[in-house]
């Protein structure tokens, strides 16, 4: 059993993560996250978001994996909006280094 | 035999007011890799209880020990042999130190990633990484940039390829409290 869950059909071109994301490596990460590539993909230039609030807890593979979306977002020069808690550690220290590789990312702290 | 140290082993720490020691198999992560995860939160969950804030503390020392142990798993270069974390609280700090026999291709990823620690710009490192492709080493590197983590590495050579990884990682307490 998932100690994860991804929800990209609940919200239009928002993804949703909740639980503990703490796979084996970045491939893992490459084929749990691609629902999520292909929304950022179709959502263009309107923008994607990207909720985390609720993944209490995630290792640098899987930041790897969400800095590798960003940088897809940064080539097409698309928005990415994250969510997340201020009260969760590595949200906070996380996102500070996600917005350094773009620009049009923005950080919506709950 | 010969022994080199990389980045920052410490000296003197404060005396430990609490510690623990878990030794495993990288076997049992590598068949079930939930395990790195269980082997984490029960050293956070066992220093946490020490902090005014243990469901910050404990998040934060999961972190930081879940990143040792998928390492010390990944780079394993005898399975069966056995992992060996130590974890304290010594006053305004916390140690783990985490052992394990590697190779010497490891090592010379563990000498880039240290040459790279050196610098001043973390922050910059970082960025330079994820723009070249670069997918190892960051965990580390977070544990210095995010969480103000001193990182040191005790390697001796022993026979053949096989080195002994001894990882030190000291973390300053005042990250364990929410500010």
């Amino acid at each position: 059993m998932n100690e994860w869950h991804i929800d990209t059909e609940g919200k239009t071109a928002t993804a949703t993560l909740r639980g503990v994301f703490r796979l084996e490596s970045p491939e893992a990460y490459d084929t749990a996250f691609a629902p999520i590539l292909a929304g950022l993909k179709t959502a263009g230039a309107s923008g994607y978001t990207v909720n985390l609030a609720e993944a209490t807890l995630m290792n640098s593979s899987g930041i790897r994996a969400l800095a590798d979306l960003v940088m897809v977002a940064r080539r097409a020069d698309h928005p990415v909006t994250f969510v997340a808690k201020g009260s969760v550690p590595w949200q906070r220290k996380a996102l500070a280094s996600l917005e350094s590789l773009h620009s049009k990312v923005t950080v919506s702290i709950l | 035999m010969t022994s080199r140290t990389l980045g920052v082993v410490p000296g003197t720490l404060p005396p430990a007011l609490t510690a623990i020691e878990v030794q495993m198999s990288a076997l049992d992560m590598v068949v079930q890799w939930r395990r790195c995860g269980i082997v984490a939160d029960y050293l956070a969950d066992y220093l946490a209880l020490s902090f005014e804030q243990p469901d910050y503390a404990r998040s934060v020392l999961s972190t930081v020990a879940n990143e040792l142990v998928e390492n010390a798993v990944r780079f394993s270069a005898e399975k069966a042999r056995p992992i060996r974390i130590h974890a304290s609280h010594r006053g305004d700090v916390v140690e783990l130190v985490v052992s394990n026999l590697s190779n010497q291709r490891h090592v010379e990823g563990l000498e880039k990633l240290f040459l790279d620690l050196s610098r001043d710009d973390l922050a910059a490192v970082f960025r330079e990484r994820v723009e070249a492709g670069t997918r190892g080493g960051l965990g580390l590197l977070l544990l210095a940039k995010d969480y103000g983590a001193e990182l040191g590495a005790v390697v001796v050579s022993q026979e053949t390829d096989t080195r002994a990884v001894t990882m030190h990682v000291v973390l300053p307490a005042k990250e364990l409290v929410q500010s």
